[in-house]
């Protein structure tokens, strides 16, 4: 075996990297922006590629016991559809005012970023898009997944890409949210705080609303961000929707606590729609 | 150690890591675990070349896997931190050469059995790290402190270096044919490195 000693120059290197474990973030969040942007060539097509590959439906066995399985969930599913027939006219409504406010609203206008790639190293499922500040996309932005479901907000950007923090990550920290009522009336709806759990769910404490009875929260219930910025419309991009309801002993203010699940699987989400303020003055949302 | 196709190679492996986590990642956001070509790659170089060169190659390597890996801080931001990933990675390169007298390194699994003891190696070293980077910024007061529970790193590195190694198996296999490129020489009968 041939044990070269490391020569001086290499022990600098070794000394210096020991000091920048510890330099402040914007200094080294240069550099990762730089080679971010370098891999993106490469990377954007393979992340491309992942997604279809990852896309493709399993194909089962006709013998599988799975496929009985989803027989009786299709028998199901089919009895429910009803039930999600009548709910669909409410909804239809909903997705109007929610286009139509996309379309209308003019201190906001939306670019699409294709997911280029991930963070690589630690557990923090932060990605990265192939739009930066050259095209205008700010510290603090939503992004935005099929135009109404909150997927997260913009943490970095270099000039060439910026990187997410998803809301399902832990890390995107506390979220004030607004449960609508099952007839869309917004004036109905009640305000809650959600953490994010990290297993891609949320979890919070339903708050009381002083002006009306407390409203009994369902599961299947649409949650929206609070977004104070969109006015009295008051319609924020789609969190999620409850999937259980336990309600709690505790006297009010809290009532129930309640899980909310996104409809999307941040696994699947190969393009987001960046909300940026026209605002320029800037600062997110 | 032909250093360009080094660099092609550091690159290509790089894009994998970035690119292939959609499709190779086991689980979903935080709690998912995808497998490092990066550290693949070194395992793979450190067994193979020069002394010399394998050092400030391992040093390369870690610093492009920490330059590409972003942190979630306090104050909503992202934080690359350079240096954790570098510095083990100099230690997994060290731990290879000191084993890879004892090893067959052209057999397939080697590079999977080296990855699991190097990864270990590289990546326990760099979670201290980045904890003692959050314990210091937190006790200063900065707002950027990194979200960071190292007992939860520790577990998501534990599992990172095991799936490496089980890819690396395969990638091992096909870095073998590549020896020639990297100009690696072996020796003829006992396959280790002149």
């Amino acid at each position: 075996m041939n044990h070269a000693t490391p020569n001086r120059s290499f022990y600098t290197a070794v000394a210096a990297l020991l000091l920048a474990c510890f330099l402040p973030a914007p200094f080294t969040n240069f550099f990762a922006g730089r080679l971010g942007e370098l891999t993106i060539p490469l990377s954007a097509p393979l992340h491309k590629l992942s997604m279809i590959v990852r896309a493709v439906p399993e194909r089962l066995d006709p013998e599988d016991p799975r496929l009985v399985e989803l027989e009786i969930e299709v028998g199901r599913l089919r009895a429910r559809n009803a039930q999600i027939e009548t709910q669909a006219a409410v909804m239809a409504e909903q997705l109007d005012r929610l286009q139509g406010l996309r379309a209308i609203d003019p201190s906001f206008r939306y670019i699409t970023a294709s997911r280029v790639a991930e963070s690589a190293g630690g557990k923090s499922a932060l990605f990265k898009v192939g739009l930066g500040s050259l095209s205008g996309v700010p510290v603090g932005a939503f992004a935005l997944y099929q135009g109404y479901q909150l997927v997260g907000r913009v943490s970095e950007v270099s000039p060439r890409s910026a990187t997410i923090t998803p809301i399902t990550a832990r890390a995107y920290g506390p979220i004030t949210a607004l449960v609508i009522s099952e007839d869309g009336a917004f004036e109905k709806s009640v305000r809650c705080s959600l953490e994010p759990v990290g297993d891609g769910t949320f979890t919070g404490d339903v708050a009381k609303d002083e002006e009306h009875e407390a409203p009994a929260v369902r599961v299947g219930q649409r949650v929206v961000y609070h977004d104070t910025d969109l006015g009295q419309l008051n319609t924020g991009p789609l969190i999620g929707v409850i999937e259980s309801v336990v309600p709690k002993d505790k006297a009010p203010p809290l009532w129930n606590t309640i899980v909310v699940r996104p409809r999307f699987r941040l696994s699947d989400v190969g393009v987001v729609d960046l909300r940026i303020p026209r605002r320029s003055d800037g600062g997110g949302n | 150690m032909r250093w360009t196709v080094f660099a092609f190679f550091a690159y290509l492996f790089l894009s994998l890591d970035t690119g292939l986590r959609p499709m190779l990642e086991i689980g979903s956001g935080e709690r998912g675990v995808a497998p490092s070509f990066l550290l693949i790659l070194m395992v793979y170089v450190a067994s193979m070349g020069p002394s010399h060169a394998v050092r400030w190659a391992a040093l390369i390597l870690g610093l492009l896997l920490d330059l590409s890996s972003t942190y979630p801080t306090a104050d909503g931001r992202a934080a690359t931190v350079a240096g954790p990933y570098a510095l083990g990675f100099i230690l997994g390169a060290s731990l290879t050469v000191q084993l890879r007298g004892l090893v067959y390194r052209r057999h397939p699994l080697t590079t999977g059995f080296l990855t699991l003891l190097a990864g270990a190696c590289a990546f326990v070293p760099a979670v201290f790290l980045l904890t003692m980077r959050r314990i210091i910024s937190a006790g200063l007061g900065s707002e950027s402190v990194i979200i960071w529970v190292a007992s939860d790193q520790l577990v998501h590195a534990f599992l990172t270096v095991l799936y490496s190694a089980l890819i690396a198996v395969p990638t091992g296999w096909i870095l073998n044919r590549t020896a020639g490129f990297f100009g690696f020489q072996m020796h003829p009968r006992l396959g280790h490195p002149r």
